[in-house]
């Protein structure tokens, strides 16, 4: 009875959990080959310009449900750039949560978002 | 002299309680079917709640015939859904040539084919009906810069001529309507959406359209726009992606089939190619 009963329980747990859509948010980078020194200001986070083009994608738990997403570039040779992916544009939602798709560029505009 | 909306208002407002079912029986004898085809929802569903209420006698089932049969809101195919997505997206080339019922129909089996044991009727995801889609999907159908406008107007029109028939069936689900202002409700949960097929069947082809738009690009071939809008639908955005940036290609859809292929993700091409058959 007892073993039953928690059987149903994590049933419940796992159909509650199952039937929400994720909203973590995914950036894959487009890097040069050699990526420049600096640091990717990106929702809210800041990370090293060549650690994130190494793993190509960053992910993040959450994101505001349609907002625009902004990248700020800050190269260590001066170099400050920004771009934003609009929702419904270069910022998709699909049944895994958000993506969104940033292009680094070794001239200007040196950043821009990009379509699948 | 032509019966109008106003007319048929006026009239069941004006007759007994316990006449208004004849009322509303004569005035469906009295009206052309032009008179009909005009009336609003409210004239309708007037007509229609005077009609079941209580006893529904042979004139009153021979009366809601006459209005299901010459109503403005009639049922809906995919073929119509998709039609009215075409004349709404009618800037974007791709969508005009591929987006096709039969798109809708190679969806649903495509989807129908990758669903779990026991998804759909014991349990169901994040995701819903034979499209598989969530509720940000519907938002976006629902969305002012999509099909807001022209989904509840589907809505409105089919679940009005399901309401009609299953009333001639001698059925009485009336969750879509309120009676309080006489119009209908159109469900905010796609859990609920996803009910009526017939809703599922215009939410399904627009929100593939809405993918398709996203995936034009410059130098990018109809036939192109299709298979990624596909691919997004189907979630696969982040290998599509780390597929793009592998062959150094972010226009064409044969590189990325070929990467996903060697990279072992047959079953998404196979997805990609039975929907965009």
């Amino acid at each position: 009875m007892k073993a039953a009963r928690s059987f149903l329980l994590v049933l419940c747990l796992l159909l509650v959990a199952c039937s929400e859509e994720p909203a973590t948010l995914q950036v894959h980078l487009r890097c040069p080959a050699n990526p420049p020194a600096g640091t990717l200001v990106l929702n809210g986070e800041t990370v090293d310009i060549q650690t994130a083009c190494r793993k190509q994608t960053l992910t993040f738990d959450t994101h505001s449900a349609n907002e625009p997403l902004q990248l700020k570039l800050r190269r260590a040779d001066g170099v400050q750039a920004e771009a934003t992916a609009a929702y419904g544009e270069e910022l998709q939602r699909d049944r895994h949560g958000f993506h969104a798709i940033f292009e680094l560029l070794t001239e200007p505009p040196y950043v821009r978002a990009a379509r699948l | 002299m032509p019966i109008t909306s106003a007319d048929v208002k006026s009239k069941l407002a004006a007759a007994s309680w316990t006449n208004r079912d004849n009322v509303a029986c004569q005035i469906l004898k009295d009206a052309s079917s032009g008179d009909i085809k005009s009336w609003n929802v409210e004239a309708v569903l007037r007509l229609l709640y005077n009609l079941v209420d209580g006893y529904r006698s042979a004139d009153d089932i021979a009366a809601l015939k006459t209005l299901a049969a010459n109503t403005a809101f009639q049922p809906g195919s995919i073929a119509d859904a998709v039609s009215i997505i075409k004349t709404v997206k009618s800037g974007n080339p791709a969508i005009q040539t591929e987006l096709k019922a039969a798109t809708v129909t190679q969806l649903y089996a495509a989807e129908n084919k990758r669903m779990s044991f026991g998804e759909g009727w014991l349990y169901e995801g994040s995701t819903k009906g034979r499209g598989q889609l969530g509720q940000s999907a519907y938002d976006d159908v629902r969305n002012t810069k999509h099909f807001k406008a022209e989904y509840e107007a589907w809505a409105t029109r089919v679940l009005i001529a399901r309401v009609l028939k299953k009333s001639i069936e001698g059925y009485s689900d009336f969750r879509q309507i309120d009676w309080s202002t006489y119009s209908i409700v159109i469900p905010s949960s796609y859990g609920s959406a996803v009910q009526f097929t017939d809703l599922e069947d215009f939410v399904v082809p627009a929100y593939l359209a809405i993918k398709m738009q996203a995936a034009t690009k410059a130098g990018r071939s109809a036939a192109d726009v299709m298979k990624f809008g596909i691919a997004v639908y189907h979630g696969m955005f982040a290998s599509v992606s780390a597929a793009q940036t592998a062959v150094g290609d972010s226009v064409n859809w044969a590189p990325v089939e070929a990467h996903l292929l060697a990279i072992g993700k047959k079953d998404e091409v196979d997805y990609v190619k039975e929907v965009s058959k």
